[in-house]
């Protein structure tokens, strides 16, 4: 999963990093270790009870149909017996018995029809090319396995179940073509492993070729959140190759109206842009990047998120990428997300914008002139904490790449108070940000002879009372920065010996006997 | 070392004597004990007599050393020895929990402490059973088991709430809270309950409510860094028992104690720190509880009284309240009428109020309360919570706040004038309502700088202020004095000049106050307003403003001194020096009377100086007594120097190091005002100047070099001819500071002076050797800042000496040496010289270098002249090359002595910049212009022939722009 956590080793993860240190861009980083609850809006990695947009009419889907209240008393045991016998109709029948089973809200019984050795059975019908309904109720009772933990997910795998729903894919039936898109995407988000291990058996193309102008719309929901799965997770990413065959459908399916469609092929973006620039490179090649941040506009929720998520990705990466997003407008749609009412969206601009301040004062100025430091500030007085920090960071950010007329409109929009204010947040690595940021202003204020007039406004703005406060901090660094600030910027200075033989009343005058050469 | 009774009864002893207060038993002792601790088995002595040992002394004693043990000896280093071995580590795990939460409380803390040192090491990789093992005593039922727990897990995870977050934090967190979080849950609830059922046992209460606030403690540590899933399932739990325990009340926990914070305080305390942390951080997840906790805590401050003990627990409440009534979705919880006006009743006004404690410090504790009140010490007191709370109250409902504080305001005014002498407090409480409301941003330099447009500032003074600082009897309600001269000094920059200026005699008056911090207010009053500045950047106060009552304000200001307690007041002090400074020629007439007061203070603090700033001002006021004086008349310095040479001579006897660079800098102002004589006093104290033992102090250099200069200055001739046995030591001097860092640039402060002022001939035998110095300096440890003064003096050299003396004493040491220091120092280096002074000695110095050299002409130094020429253009032209080598950038560190009196210069002792070359040159461009034409006509077709053949075309340009300007002509 996408993690949405900034974390300690963002100054190591700059994007120009090598280029100049002082730049303070930042990637999201993965592997880090979580304290909070999963996030609540994330889209979900493994979906068991989606509706198929092709499921025919239940009762004309074929001779064989047996009404629901027909199999649902069917104990485990008489699936098994059905199952396990020659029979179609009862295989059939317990088939159906065991995918009902399996699509009860509450504790499915997983594990029992696996342990009951029924998957191999299931696998088997797959193929049964002949018998439609037992091959979709087979695909549907292995989907709902597969949705369980990844050690479900494993076994439907281990018993060979890849290949036969990517042959699956190509049934004439749209309902059973669908059915193995789904527990594809299923398989697919496991992991990485999984996902390489079906990008291997060449899924993709599979998946690829059903896309026409005539596929229905609610198969195109399904397809695209399988290929958003192909396109999940990192270390390692999907592969090149299978990354360059999506890219086009994708690009496709973003320009349609559906939102759903439009929701899952921005997060698949958004997974694919989330990497260094090399990654970033290859999304920004498609020309995509105008439609995305037109969508961070789109009024769904859903499809905003993960636009706004991807551009931020982006402008993550090198100046030059930064650039494609700047001149598609993001600068013009930023404001108002900064100002949108959920917290989480305002957070994920914020973070965006702190990696546009690591720009080049090319980009800082077009951030400037599109207004976006009113809605900066907004966000450092009235964001919830996670946003501020975003904030505070673009601010330091800003301040270490900027002019110094820039910095001087930093100031002036209210950025030093508001950064001032949030000393006292309960965060080491926020303070020490802010300390940074302040001292950035100081050299600005420096080069403009205006240092005093500097150490006074902090005073007035009680940032003084602040900073001293942080010289009894406990943290080691945050104790140091202020001490140096203050030492630096708001006390007097101070001046400062060698062995040279001497005796009581006077030092000796005199040059060492033995003398080499000299060559300077 | 065996683990025997042989060696019980051997550290026993030696711990016994450990305590022993002989230092001669004690010493050897401590000696024996850290000699042997390196020995297997050790520590394990230690526990065992922590243990067991029959004598209690010995125990705790055993316990503080292996503490200290710990301490010292357990963090492996890299590269260095494990001082521990790991059978003795893996044995002090093993049985340091059990071992501490057996013992009695005060072997408990000190084991408590090593298993937090440990932990810091070893938690959680090489410890992983710590956790479980505590854990597993929460089931013990036993209390004062179960706070040994919480106590030192608070000692492990409070680091949680500073450290930046990474990885490796965040898995130990995880990790702990995996264990951790579920049982400190449970054990949450359970003595909640056990409260309840032992609500009538006082005994069991107090360790109850200990372990309480041990685990809000940790429960601050554990959701700091940020929101644990498992605390977010489980908040309702949490903020519901936490909501409870902070509207409760028990009789029992009450305490008598007016001073010390009780259980009840603490818990509640802590428990506003806790919800301040989700209201910052977790708000989102927060919002539901967050109404209940304002409403409880609003009430909790409602009803919590005056005394001292509950100062923490009130500030940390109204700190929470203006955190949240800031925030814009919470706007709607203060919004109603009501509210406002019941928390400016009850929880702002009660808190401003001037309280028996702080009637105690204005009388007894002058300090402290100046401190608190104007320096702004006052983090953690009720009023500045309250403060904090009107400004974060005002950034919605300014308007509403103003008018109800009005209200308050005219009732407590009233209720003063209706008996004053009841009433004052009142009074008291109205002004610092007023100035909380009004000031809205303020610095110690201006005083309040924004304030609130509502409150009308001008009125309140002439209503108010104004009658206090009339009213004839100074020594009547000092406190609301007090007030006043504060209110006139913090709002300067608001009010009218008139105002100031009908309020500067009054202020005047106050200094007699008998109160210390009433004319310690007064003089720091005065003080600021005369620094105030006016249009033109004049002082506004001018001294002809001041000219009816500058006799008064010198003496009051003398007077006040004589005040006990005010012997040393650094702030009277300060106003005497800016009084003078304002006054200038006016104080003339009075000098002779002052100087006499100031050396009489000066030898009183000599003989022990306690006050660093007090003694600065003191100073400062005679460096501005003798500039105002002798810039009038000069010869008045002799005056000056009668009256200070006898105490200057009782500090330089009795060694008052902190004095020395003071006496050095009033030492050089007056040496500098006498006009090219040096008097005898001075050459008498000349060798004393050059002992060691002043230079090797730090805080002595400047100063000393500067009066040195200004020996030399004034009395070159004199010490060529009458002190020439000193000239080694002065060199020497030079030699010192030459071969530091840090002072090599006050070496050639010195030595310039040298080559300037004292007569060649005194200098010969001297000459070689000076460069010889240099050039080791040079080839050893060549930094930019010793290059750029290197070749400020070569050029001095040059200047004073010629040209030919400069090339044949470097070609004296080594052959070609001239050649070499030109291409390798001068000519790529000389773009970094900075300051006006010093590029035009080096301009001028590399023009006869050029110009008045033979050997540049005729050697194969030849080569170098377009160089060199070249590079005097560049340097003319370029912009001055301010880049440091990378490697040159922590080099004050590394020539920093440690800690050392520092160099405290005296603004008034201030020194005019010396430019030894003067009007002799006007413009070096034109001087080179002149000197090639000369040279040109000297040997007619050379020059052209090397411009053209080397010179590039932009220097060319340049150059001939110079030649034009000086309407000269190369031939």
């Amino acid at each position: 999963m996408p993690t949405k956590n900034v974390t300690d080793e963002r100054l190591s993860k700059f994007k120009n990093k090598g280029k100049d240190p002082a730049k303070l861009r930042e990637k999201r980083i993965t592997e880090c270790v979580e304290l909070r609850k999963a996030h609540k809006n994330e889209n979900f990695l493994k979906r068991r009870n989606i509706t198929l947009s092709s499921l025919p009419d239940e009762e004309a889907l074929s001779p064989d149909y047996i009404p629901n209240e027909l199999v649902t008393h069917l104990s485990i045991e008489d699936i098994i017996k059905d199952v396990n016998s020659d029979c179609r109709k009862s295989q059939t029948r317990g088939c159906q018995a065991a995918r009902k089973l399996l699509s009860q809200e509450r504790n499915p019984p997983l594990k029992e029809i696996i342990d009951a050795g029924l998957l191999s059975n299931f696998v088997s019908f797959l193929s049964m090319d002949d018998e439609p309904t037992l091959q979709f109720e087979a695909a549907w009772a292995l989907t709902n396995i597969a949705s369980g933990t990844s050690w479900h997910t494993q076994q439907v795998v281990e018993h060979g179940a890849v290949p036969a729903f990517i042959s699956l894919l190509s049934s004439p039936m749209l309902h059973i073509s669908e059915q193995a898109v789904w527990a594809l995407g299923n398989i697919a988000g496991d992991g990485a492993t999984y996902r390489d291990v079906l990008i291997e058996c060449n899924v993709i193309p599979a998946l690829l070729s059903r896309i026409s102008p005539d596929t229905p719309v609610g198969y195109l929901r399904n397809l695209t959140w399988t290929l958003s799965n192909l396109c999940r997770n990192k270390n390692p990413f999907p592969p090149l190759s299978a990354v360059q065959q999506m890219l086009p459908s994708l690009v496709q399916l973003l320009h349609l109206s559906d939102k759903d469609i439009l929701s899952d092929a921005c997060w698949a973006i958004s997974y694919l842009s989330d990497g260094d620039n090399d990654r970033i490179e290859i999304v920004v090649k498609t020309g995509i990047v105008p439609r995305l941040v037109e969508l961070m506009s789109h009024q769904e929720l859903g499809v905003m998120t993960p636009a706004l998520r991807s551009i931020g990705n982006i402008v993550s990466g090198s100046d030059l990428q930064t650039e494609t997003a700047i001149d598609a407008g993001v600068l013009n749609v930023l404001p108002k997300l900064m100002r949108h009412p959920k917290a989480s969206i305002q957070k994920e601009a914020a973070w965006a914008l702190s990696n546009i301040a690591a720009g080049p004062c090319k980009q800082i100025q077009q951030l400037i002139t599109c207004g976006l430091l009113p809605p900066l500030v907004h966000l450092l007085r009235n964001g919830d904490f996670k946003t501020q920090r975003e904030a505070v960071w673009a601010v330091t950010n800003l301040t270490s790449g900027a002019t110094v007329e820039q910095v001087v409109q930093l100031v002036q929009s209210g950025a030093l108070e508001a950064i001032l204010n949030l000393l006292q947040v309960k965060d080491a690595k926020v303070i020490l940000v802010i300390l940074d940021a302040i001292n950035n202003i100081f050299m600005a204020a420096e080069k403009l002879g205006e240092m005093e007039k500097l150490s006074l406004l902090i005073e007035e703005l009680g940032g003084l009372d602040r900073i001293e406060m942080l010289q009894n901090h406990d943290n080691e660094m945050v104790y140091q920065a202020a001490h140096n600030i203050i030492e630096k910027y708001f006390s007097d200075s101070d001046t400062h010996g060698e062995k040279v033989d001497a005796t009581e009343d006077e030092f000796a005058f005199q040059s060492p006997d033995v003398q080499k050469a000299f060559e300077f | 070392m065996e683990l025997n009774d042989a060696n019980l009864q051997t550290l026993t002893q030696f711990l016994r004597k450990t305590l022993d207060p002989d230092p001669t038993v004690r010493r050897p002792a401590e000696k024996f004990l850290e000699s042997v601790e390196g020995n297997q088995n050790y520590p394990l002595l230690l526990l065992t007599l922590l243990e067991k040992s029959q004598d209690n002394v010995i125990r705790v004693c055993a316990a503080v050393t292996f503490k200290n043990y710990i301490k010292r000896n357990w963090r492996i280093v890299e590269d260095e020895p494990n001082k521990i071995s790991d059978p003795d580590r893996t044995a002090i795990k093993a049985n340091i929990v059990n071992l501490m939460l057996s013992s009695p409380e005060q072997i408990q803390k000190q084991l408590s402490d090593a298993i937090s040192i440990i932990g810091r090491e070893d938690f959680p990789q090489k410890w992983p059973d710590l956790l479980t093992e505590m854990v597993t005593r929460f089931r013990s039922g036993d209390f004062h088991i179960i706070n040994g727990v919480l106590r030192t897990a608070h000692s492990l995870f409070k680091r949680y709430r500073h450290e930046f977050k990474s990885n490796e934090l965040w898995s130990e967190i995880k990790l702990v809270l995996d264990t951790f979080a579920l049982p400190l849950t449970e054990l949450f609830k359970a003595t909640i309950e056990l409260c309840q059922t032992h609500a009538t046992d006082v005994n069991a209460l107090k360790v109850l409510f200990s372990s309480l606030t041990l685990i809000a403690k940790l429960f601050y540590s554990l959701n700091f860094q940020d929101l644990p899933e498992f605390f977010e399932d489980h908040m309702e739990t949490w903020m519901t028992n936490f909501h409870g325990l902070l509207t409760l009340d028990n009789k029992l926990l009450q305490t008598d104690d007016e001073e010390e914070a009780g259980l009840l305080e603490l818990l509640k305390s802590q428990i506003c720190d806790n919800a301040a942390l989700y209201a910052q951080k977790y708000d989102e997840e927060f919002q539901p509880y967050l109404p209940r906790f304002v409403t409880a805590i609003w009430n909790l401050l409602v009803s919590t009284g005056q005394e001292v003990k509950y100062d923490l627990l009130v500030s940390n409440a109204i700190q929470f309240l203006a955190s949240v009534c800031e925030r814009p979705h919470y706007k709607h919880l203060f919004e109603d009428q009501n509210t406002l006006t019941s928390i400016c009743e009850k929880v702002i006004v009660p808190n401003m109020e001037f309280r028996s404690a702080d009637e105690e410090a204005f009388e007894d504790n002058s300090e402290e309360y100046i401190r608190r009140d104007l320096e702004g010490s006052d983090i953690d007191t009720r009023r500045r919570a309250a403060c904090d709370l009107v400004r974060g109250l005002c950034k919605f409902f300014e308007g509403p706040v103003t008018a109800i504080f009005s209200g308050y305001v005219n009732s407590m005014l009233a209720e003063y004038a209706k008996t004053p002498r009841e009433n004052w407090k009142h009074k008291d409480a109205a002004i610092y309502l007023v100035t909380s409301l009004a000031s809205k941003a303020q610095t110690q330099k201006h005083g309040i700088t924004q304030a609130n447009e509502l409150v009308n500032l001008t009125e309140f003074f002439v209503n108010h202020i104004l009658p206090d600082l009339k009213s004839p009897n100074v020594n009547e309600f000092p406190v609301l004095k007090a007030d006043a001269i504060k209110y006139v000094m913090i709002f300067r920059s608001q009010l009218p000049k008139e105002q100031l200026l009908q309020a500067v005699p009054l202020l005047i008056t106050h200094l007699q106050a008998e109160s210390t911090v009433e004319h310690t207010y007064a003089a720091h009053a005065l003080e600021r307003l005369f620094t105030m500045r006016g249009p033109n950047n004049t002082t506004l106060i001018t001294a002809a403003e001041m000219a009816p009552c500058t006799e008064q304000l010198l003496n009051n200001l003398f007077k006040a001194l004589a005040f006990p307690g005010s012997a040393e007041n650094e702030y009277i002090m300060k106003a005497i020096m800016r009084s003078f400074s304002l006054l200038q020629e006016s104080i003339v007439p009075y000098i002779p009377t002052l100087i006499g007061q100031l050396t009489h203070k000066l030898l009183q603090v000599s003989k022990n100086p306690s006050k660093p700033h007090f003694n600065h001002y003191l100073f400062e006021s005679l460096c501005l007594s003798v500039r105002i004086t002798c810039k009038a008349n000069p010869a008045t310095v002799s005056s000056f120097e009668e009256a200070l040479f006898p105490v200057f001579t009782e500090i330089l006897q009795n060694d008052v190091q902190e004095f020395l660079p003071y006496v050095f800098q009033v030492m050089s102002l007056l040496l500098e005002i006498h006009s090219n004589s040096i008097p005898a006093s001075y050459m008498a104290l000349f060798p004393h100047l050059l002992q060691p033992v002043l230079w090797e102090r730090t805080g002595n250099i400047p100063p000393l070099v500067r009066l040195l200069q200004a020996y030399l200055e004034k009395g070159g001739e004199t010490i060529a001819r009458s002190a020439a046995d000193k000239i080694p030591g002065l060199l020497g001097v030079f030699q010192k500071l030459i071969a530091s860092k840090a002072n090599d640039h006050q070496g050639f402060y010195l030595l310039n002076s040298i080559i300037e002022h004292m007569p060649p001939e005194s200098l010969i035998q001297y000459r070689k050797q000076i460069f010889i110095l240099l050039f080791q300096r040079l080839q050893g440890s060549k930094t930019t800042k010793f290059i750029k003064s290197f070749l400020v003096f070569v050029n001095l050299y040059c200047v004073k000496y010629g040209a030919i003396a400069l090339q044949e004493i470097f070609d004296s040491i080594q052959p070609k040496m001239f050649g070499m220091v030109l291409e390798k120092i001068v000519i790529p280096e000389v773009q970094k010289v900075s300051g006006p002074v010093e590029k035009k000695i080096c301009a001028v110095g590399i023009t006869k270098i050029l110009t008045e050299c033979p050997a540049m002409m005729d050697t194969e130094y030849t080569k170098l002249w377009t160089p060199l020429l070249q590079a005097l253009i560049g340097f003319f032209e370029l912009p001055e090359d301010d880049s440091i080598p990378d490697d040159e950038h922590f080099i004050d560190i590394e020539d920093t002595p440690g800690y050392q009196t520092a160099f405290s210069q005296l603004a008034f002792a201030g020194k005019k910049e010396h430019d030894p070359i003067g009007d002799a040159v006007g413009n070096p461009k034109i001087l080179l212009a002149q000197s090639l034409h000369k040279l040109s006509t000297a040997c007619p077709g050379r020059v052209p022939s090397m411009l053209s053949t080397s010179l590039n075309a932009e220097a060319l340009q340049f150059l001939q722009g110079y030649l034009q300007a000086a309407t000269v002509q190369l031939v």
